[in-house]
């Protein structure tokens, strides 16, 4: 077994050549699809629900082929081993604000934790958060209670001084900034009434205090500067998003009303919400609703963040795969 | 009978068995404006799906209208039968008589397009009104503007959910110059008191049916009759008219 060192070597050097086309792309945020494109996996599969309840079994191998394609390795094992490591603490930010049946499923979580055991990482440096009690009730959390020994924390319960950067001062979650090496962000997929969509950026604003203050210019400047927060930005391994259920209009919580029955992973986030995004606005158009484009809630923060350096926002220049499972 | 004129509106546009791409006024058109045109959306081709990222993507509706025996049948987008500029006599004429009825009679293609959809408008942009008949998913809206509103005349005036179904209805709006009435098949399905006046009419704006002048509120559909009365028409005779196009 490689010691701690050079295991901590062989993933830094394994994320790096993911992140090296993100890198390679300056200011504009677009590269030719192709080698140094960042992958978007997409794993569908039509029996994912059963009578509106996520199959666990279904859900892990789809997280499993997404993250597969994400980091090209040839096995699950393989896939997450190249992106944690055993030494880690691990944070978790799961997507709870929804409400039951629009939040991160305990079948996501939970298959999430036990890929991070399967590469070592020790149950009590695994630790999720989210800023109220009802969104971790949504998401089956409790602090009382650990999931597969992995603990649950209000973030309001250990809060840094203000950090500012850029537009955005606040306090965060001080265990994310301190203690944490490596973030798995599980957003799900939602409109939002102000930014247009809510889904990997949009999900730390359940990691800071005062998450009212930071809705001015429709999110969009905050949310890039949170985005390019040090221990946001540096610290983001994977995003696995949970789209088997989705809104795609008015308020980011409540029943879901369109079931894509989907779960994608990446690990640049800003491809992430990109194709977030498209699928949202995909399904507006079949269904005859206002496209988010040109309207005030177009999710300009997306293009920000890319114009930032954090990621790529051009669709074509994206490497997603749609892999169905059947 | 289903006369469109056996009430004397001022504006009134039969749309059962037509063709080309004009629709004039039954009424007397006194000052030669409110003719409507449809441009290029008649017979116009449907477009192929694009590809989503989970799949073909089509648009409710593809092409644009047909005629049909039953009336103008609206499929797709960016589809308007409009004045070719403002509608300014009709304007003129209600502002004068501070009291109006719109009438149209049609099969809505769904309960769950909105936006309002627009199915009769004196408007020239999704912001600016003088009314509009729409439809907002299983609720018929009436917008109008008075001295006591916004220039978008809102606050709407809804009927309650479930009144659209897709089917040939009678809806008739009316107003007094002091409460706004939605009938829907003859039943009174809303009323509001509206306050002020219609002297903050604009006279520029166009007549359009089925959309917004900017084409991009579209009402999908079968149109076969919009009517525009200078007189808040009585109960009975709302009841009259949706009983000989419903029998």
């Amino acid at each position: 077994m490689p010691g701690r060192h050079e295991a901590a070597m062989t993933r830094r050097d394994f994320v790096g050549r993911l992140g090296a086309g993100v890198l390679a792309l300056g200011a504009a945020g677009s590269v030719a699809r192709g080698q140094g494109s960042p992958k978007v996996g997409i794993a569908q599969s039509e029996h994912v629900l059963v009578d509106g309840a996520v199959r666990p079994y279904t859900v892990g191998e789809m997280i499993d082929r997404a993250v597969m394609f994400v980091t090209g390795a040839a096995s699950a094992d393989a896939a997450w081993s190249g992106l944690f490591s055993a030494d880690e603490v691990v944070g978790i930010k799961p997507n709870g604000l929804g409400g039951y049946g629009c939040s991160t499923d305990p079948a996501v979580i939970t298959h999430c934790i036990q890929r991070l055991h399967g590469v070592g990482v020790r149950p009590e440096s695994i630790l999720l958060w989210e800023d109220r009690p009802n969104n971790l009730d949504a998401c089956s959390l409790s602090v009382d209670e650990p999931l597969l020994g992995a603990r649950s924390h209000l973030i309001q319960s250990d809060l840094t001084e203000p950090i500012t950067h850029g537009s955005l001062t606040d306090r965060f979650f001080r265990p994310l900034v301190n203690d944490v090496d490596a973030v798995l962000n599980l957003p799900i997929l939602k409109a939002h009434p102000i930014c247009g969509v809510t889904l990997a950026m949009k999900n730390h604003y359940g990691s800071l205090a005062d998450p009212s203050a930071q809705h001015f210019d429709r999110c969009n400047t905050p949310m890039v500067d949170l985005a390019d927060m040090p221990f946001i930005r540096d610290k983001t391994r994977l995003v696995v998003c949970d789209g088997t259920r989705a809104r795609i209009q008015g308020q980011a919580y409540g029943e879901p009303e369109y079931y894509p029955n989907v779960v994608m992973a990446a690990t640049d986030p800003v491809a992430h919400d990109t194709v977030g995004y498209h699928i949202i606005e995909d399904e507006r158009e079949r269904r005859g609703i206002a496209p988010l484009k040109g309207s005030d809630l177009e999710p300009r923060y997306i293009a920000m963040a890319a114009e930032r350096g954090l990621g790529v926002a051009d669709l074509e220049s994206i490497d997603y795969e749609v892999i169905d499972l059947a | 009978m289903q006369d469109p004129l056996a009430l004397d509106p001022i504006a009134a546009y039969d749309f059962r068995e037509g063709q080309g791409d004009t629709i004039a006024s039954l009424a007397p058109d006194e000052d030669d404006s409110l003719t409507l045109t449809l441009g290029d959306a008649i017979d116009r081709e449907a477009q192929p799906p694009r590809q989503g990222i989970l799949g073909p993507v089509s648009p409710p509706g593809q092409g644009g209208a047909r005629w049909a025996e039953e009336g103008l049948v609206i499929e797709g987008a960016r589809v308007a039968a409009k004045t070719y500029g403002p509608a300014a006599w009709l304007t003129d004429t209600l502002v004068d008589a501070g009291a109006l009825s719109v009438e149209f009679v049609g099969g809505p293609g769904d309960t769950e397009q909105n936006g309002p959809a627009r199915m009769v408008s004196l408007s020239v942009d999704p912001y600016h009104r003088n009314l509009t008949l729409g439809q907002e998913a299983d609720r018929y809206v009436l917008r109008l503007r008075t001295t006591d509103t916004d220039a978008n005349g809102t606050p709407n005036i809804e009927t309650p959910p479930g009144t659209v179904r897709p089917e040939l209805q009678h809806v008739m709006a009316t107003y007094d110059g002091g409460v706004a009435r939605v009938y829907v098949d003859g039943e009174l399905a809303v009323e509001e008191d509206r306050g002020g006046s219609l002297e903050s009419w604009d006279a520029d704006y166009p007549l359009v049916i089925a959309n917004e002048a900017d084409l991009e509120r579209q009402w999908r559909g079968t149109v076969a009759l919009a009517a525009i009365y200078d007189r808040a028409l009585t109960n009975d005779e709302v009841t009259g008219r949706a009983d000989a196009w419903l029998a």
